[in-house]
């Protein structure tokens, strides 16, 4: 470990020294920006000079956009061509001598926007969400008439309760901005039509325009052919999605296999995939699923309903035959196999070749985004009987077998997986021929193989080599969302934690924003509540623990510390990096130095990462560090997963009102209403300080410039078909 | 000769009997069992014990250990724990892959390693031989770690002579025999894939043998010094026979045997030591495998691979003890 340090180090060195370019972050700090949910959006924009702050320092985030600010925006997002020149204003309320004259010139010869009737263009009146939807459609190209097919619209339209307030003239421009995720209702589905623009969701808008817009060709078609080389830290374990946990073998599955829907694009919203539709009984605990017709398996078998309940019963029932390996997600994610007390399905039938049925014991509101998730792949049942299901997916021998947009070549173990396109493929056809996984162990030596060429993306950068990558000409740098979250955690049942003043102290005297911006690159955020504020069920109201290391002193006093008397506590780390604590030994050695000014004496510690995680389970530790990656974006996999039963684990924190409201939001269908609950849940826990909430990371992708269409999803498991290669 | 040959294969059985119930013993005893290193994060007492019945791994730990061993026996080498892929299947591609590592280190090793302590020796306290045994003393000193990432650096990212990382491009494609990609290249008549191994093999196996050379080139030197200042020596020189015929033809034999011993532990020592190499290079070799599942608790790996080394390392021992036969007439086996 010290080696890699040492190494990484002087490697960086010299790379800097090679290429000292500056790296481009947010110059701009406003001081009302952080911590807020379009923080990363904003700042994306105040880079690229698209939209200021103002003088005070201040950006103000929630303050109403005027239509001209927000046609000026839109301008410089879309880079829209120069307007021709005009020798007459069309608008008697905007003159030639404005500041906005010539953006609403390029959005009115654009195509985007008009006046009103009586000839006027209304500049300085807010602009509303409907006016933003009919732009951004137009923007898009979407013919508002042809594009969403009936059904579609009935559905989108019963998600809106404000359905009825959408203007007349704007509601094929909404029904299309929704269904093109242009645009998204509140937590509660709500559109507010004639509710005003912000500033903050016009960056939003703004960043979402920028790359679904690529510049300066925007009708090029995506280069076809050669081979993407992704390199990465390790290898799949099996090519078998339903048997594995790790993110490695999912990054390989999701490529080979499909799931019955499935994340769409850099989101968690659940789109159909091989179910193409579904429908849900009035007291929710019967789902039936709708298939694709026509889908093939690699080997060539047929994709029907016996398919899918050959793979459903595979992973439920332990007595079945195929039934080898743990199925560790889906005992988890359901509670159980067939017949455990709480298992989620209590049946699963076939109505027609084209449709299967599941019935559950009660109302289970994340199934879509569960089953969303890489693991709940179906394989070929022709494939699994004929390798026998102790073999399935585990040599190139033993392939996996799905319905994916590639197919299985070669695999040699920590060496390489290749990947042939899928000509078959019912959705997307792959745009290159081939994908290669390889395996390259060591950060430095990855980051060293994408500058020589070896490979033309990789994930798992060192932070330094992702700062010297950010400023290399020939690599760029895509950010993942981030749906992770770093945590300290107290042992809430024995002293010195067991006082929840002390545990306060302790997380008034972390000044967080420095370390999140040393450790986390330059795209970290402060966390101050488990889930991260790209999720719904976010809480933006609450207010984290001020630092304030004074009176976190004099808190510790009144417990009985005092510098006579102080605090001593071991805290630990885990001895590698992980997705939401890039550099764990830094930030707990930050931890600890903020922790002695206030006179508590630390000792810091760490072990092996099996034995830390083992220690952990069993409550060994009294501080420690700890986190969570999301699996399929339901705050339910945050929240239930840690706090719906007290463990030593979690520190045996135990709050009976929290459970109520974990249990209680997974029973409930109504997503408004869920959100409302997990807002109250992560109030609860704020007051009682379980855990003190560092960071959330956005894990960054390195890429060659010769790669474009890589979009990054918050599951961190990302389809490579519309990824192309310039020659 | 024979009987002692045989003898000495025997004597093996009970060494990796010893062995295997050490390594059992070690590795059940580290904290931390598989079910925990596969579940990470999610590790809670009931995924831990539900995957613990799934693996077999409730089951008492000298019933696992019997179970085991009976298998080996039955040349069962057992299903990897994570991705329950038979041992010898990866065995077979992982052994050769660090072995030509390992051949094309020392030899390159001892291409350089014994000449250097020849010359240095021949002319003690040379500006050769000051200049060798500083240069030797780097290369024991020198982080293999450090190296391998600089001549990658230099190599293959600023001069793009070479490539660094794996056995081959990854769109080469060589149906593989042996898992020896140079000789399978050779033997199939595939030259682009030969070429390509073998620029894949160069910086790699330059890492992997400096601190072999620098053993073998500082041992050379001291034990045929030692045999310079006998009185044979002296005698063959007042004979009359030239410089090079003594130093060679009699000094350099005798001296051999320590430096045919230091050969064989360094053999060892690079198919068991190659981790920090396998890591930098990329190369899917036994050493990465291994210490990834240490770090997994994949039992069943571990174990295979320490009989396999020990299994290796008492073969290379065997051999080097065959040789003192032919390079010394006074030492005979019964």
């Amino acid at each position: 470990m010290k080696k890699r340090v040492i190494c990484s180090v002087l490697v960086a060195v010299m790379l800097l020294s090679m290429s000292a370019l500056p790296i481009s972050a947010g110059t701009t700090d406003f001081n009302d920006v952080f911590g807020h949910w379009a923080q990363a959006d904003i700042m994306t924009l105040v880079d690229k000079g698209i939209i200021s702050g103002y003088p005070d320092g201040t950006f103000q985030p929630d303050k109403s956009v005027t239509r001209a600010e927000f046609i000026k925006i839109l301008a410089a997002a879309l880079q829209l061509p120069q307007a021709a020149p005009a020798g007459v204003s069309p608008f008697s309320d905007v003159a030639m001598t404005d500041w906005f004259f010539e953006p609403v010139m390029e959005g009115v010869q654009n195509n985007l926007i008009g006046g009103f009737p009586d000839g006027t263009f209304l500049p300085n009146d807010p602009i509303t969400r409907e006016q933003v939807a009919k732009i951004l459609v137009r923007a898009k190209g979407i013919d508002e008439t042809s594009t969403v097919l009936m059904s579609q619209s009935q559905e989108i339209i019963s998600k809106i309760p404000d359905w009825s307030q959408v203007s007349e003239w704007a509601q094929l421009f909404v029904i299309n901005a929704i269904a093109a995720d242009l645009m998204k209702g509140d937590p509660s589905g709500n559109f507010r039509p004639l509710a005003s623009l912000t500033r903050a969701e016009t960056a939003v808008i703004g960043v979402r325009m920028m790359v679904a817009t690529p510049t300066p060709t925007p009708t090029a078609p995506p280069v076809t052919g050669g081979a993407f080389i992704f390199g990465r830290g390790a290898d799949c374990v099996k090519l078998d999605p339903a048997d594995v946990t790790d993110g490695e073998s999912a990054r390989g599955t999701v490529q080979i296999y499909d799931t019955l829907v499935q994340f769409k694009g850099e989101t968690t919203i659940v789109e159909p995939a091989l179910a193409t539709s579904w429908e849900v009984s009035t007291d929710n605990l019967t789902w039936t699923f709708h298939l694709r017709q026509g889908v093939k398996f690699h080997d060539g078998a047929d994709f029907n309903a016996d398919a899918v309940l050959f793979n459903f019963e595979r992973w439920w029932d332990e007595s079945n035959a195929y039934h080898v390996g743990t199925f560790e997600y889906f005992s988890s994610m359901f509670n159980g196999f067939k017949g455990t007390e709480g298992c989620t399905f209590t049946k699963m039938e076939k109505v027609s070749d084209s449709a299967v049925r599941f019935t559950l014991a009660q109302p289970y509101a994340p199934l879509l985004s569960t089953l969303a998730m890489f693991c709940f792949a179906i394989a070929s049942p022709t494939a699994i009987k004929a390798q026998g299901p102790e073999n399935y997916g585990t040599s190139t021998q033993y392939p996996g077998v799905g319905t994916g947009a590639f197919k299985v070549v070669e695999w040699t173990k920590d060496d390489k997986l290749v990947l042939d396109r899928n000509p078959d493929y019912w959705g997307y056809k792959a745009n290159v021929d081939q994908v290669i996984l390889r395996v390259i162990p060591d950060n430095a030596a990855r980051y060293l193989a994408l500058k020589a060429g070896e490979i033309q993306g990789m994930e798992g950068a060192n932070p330094e080599d992702a700062k010297a990558a950010a400023a290399d000409p020939t690599l760029q740098v895509l950010l993942r969302p981030p749906m992770n979250v770093g945590t300290v955690l107290f042992k809430v049942d024995a002293p010195p934690f067991d006082n929840v003043n002390v545990r306060k102290a302790l997380a008034m005297a972390i000044n967080k924003q420095p370390i999140v911006d040393a450790f986390y690159g330059a795209t970290g955020l402060v966390a101050n509540q488990f889930l991260p504020p790209s999720l719904w069920g976010y809480n933006k109201e609450l207010k984290d623990y001020a630092y304030d290391p004074v009176a976190a002193k004099q808190m510790l006093a009144d417990a009985g510390y005092t510098d006579a008397n102080p605090l001593t506590i071991d805290f630990w780390y885990m001895p590698n990096p992980r997705p939401y604590f890039p550099d764990p030994k830094a930030i707990a050695e930050a931890i600890a130095a903020d922790l002695s000014k206030i006179g508590v004496v630390v000792n810091l510690k760490t072990e092996d990462w099996s034995t830390y995680l083992d220690d952990r389970k069993n409550g060994k530790f009294g501080l420690w560090m700890l986190g969570w990656t999301g699996d399929n974006g339901d705050p339910d996999n945050f929240l239930f997963f840690h706090y719906g039963v007290p463990r030593a684990g979690e520190g045996n924190y135990n709050n009976p009102a929290l459970i109520k409201i974990l249990l209680d939001a997974q029973k409930e269908v109504d997503q408004a209403k869920r959100d409302l609950l997990y807002q109250q849940a992560a109030v609860l826990i704020h007051d009682d300080c379980p855990r003190i909430f560092i960071g959330h990371n956005q894990v960054p992708l390195l890429f060659s410039t010769k790669v474009s269409g890589y979009v990054p999803n918050p599951t961190g498991t990302e389809f490579f078909n519309t990824v192309s290669i310039a020659p | 000769m024979l009987t002692y040959i045989v003898r000495r294969l025997l004597a093996m059985v009970p060494v990796l009997i010893g062995v295997s119930i050490i390594v059992f013993l070690f590795i059940h005893m580290i904290p931390g069992d598989p079910a925990v290193a596969i579940l990470g994060e999610r590790a809670t007492p009931e995924s831990v014990a539900r995957m613990r019945t799934e693996l077999g791994l409730d089951k008492p730990i000298w019933e696992q250990y019997f179970i085991y061993i009976g298998n080996i026996f039955q040349g069962d080498w057992g299903r990897s724990i994570r991705s329950n892929t038979p041992i010898i299947d990866e065995i077979r591609v992982k052994f050769p892959a660090t072995a030509e590592l390992a051949i094309a280190a020392m030899i390159i090793a001892l291409l350089i390693g014994l000449p250097a302590g020849i010359i240095s020796a021949a002319r003690r306290n040379s500006l050769f031989d000051s200049t060798a045994m500083f240069v030797a003393l780097i290369g024991v000193s020198m982080p293999v770690f450090w190296l391998g990432l600089m001549l990658a650096f230099l190599f293959s990212v600023a001069l793009g002579w070479l490539p660094f990382s794996g056995r081959l491009d990854s769109t080469l494609v060589l149906q593989t025999k042996t898992g020896f990609m140079v000789w399978d290249a050779l033997m199939t008549a595939n030259w682009n894939a030969l070429g390509n191994s073998f620029a894949h093999l160069i910086l790699p196996a330059v890492t992997l043998s400096t601190i072999p050379m620098a053993i073998i080139a500082r041992m050379t030197r001291s034990s045929l010094l030692e045999e310079l200042g006998q009185d044979y020596v002296r005698t063959a020189k007042a004979m009359g026979f030239n410089e090079r015929r003594v130093l060679l033809g009699h000094a350099m034999k005798n001296a051999s045997l320590p430096v045919v011993t230091t050969i064989g532990l360094q053999v060892g020592a690079l198919l068991s030591g190659a981790i920090l190499t396998e890591t930098i290079f990329s190369w899917p070799g036994i050493g990465r495998w291994i210490f990834s599942a240490i770090q997994a608790r994949d039992y069943p790996i571990v174990q295979g691979a320490a009989l396999l080394i020990t299994l290796v390392f008492m073969a290379v021992n065997l051999l080097v003890d065959i040789s003192y036969a032919f390079l010394d007439p006074r030492i005979r086996y019964h």
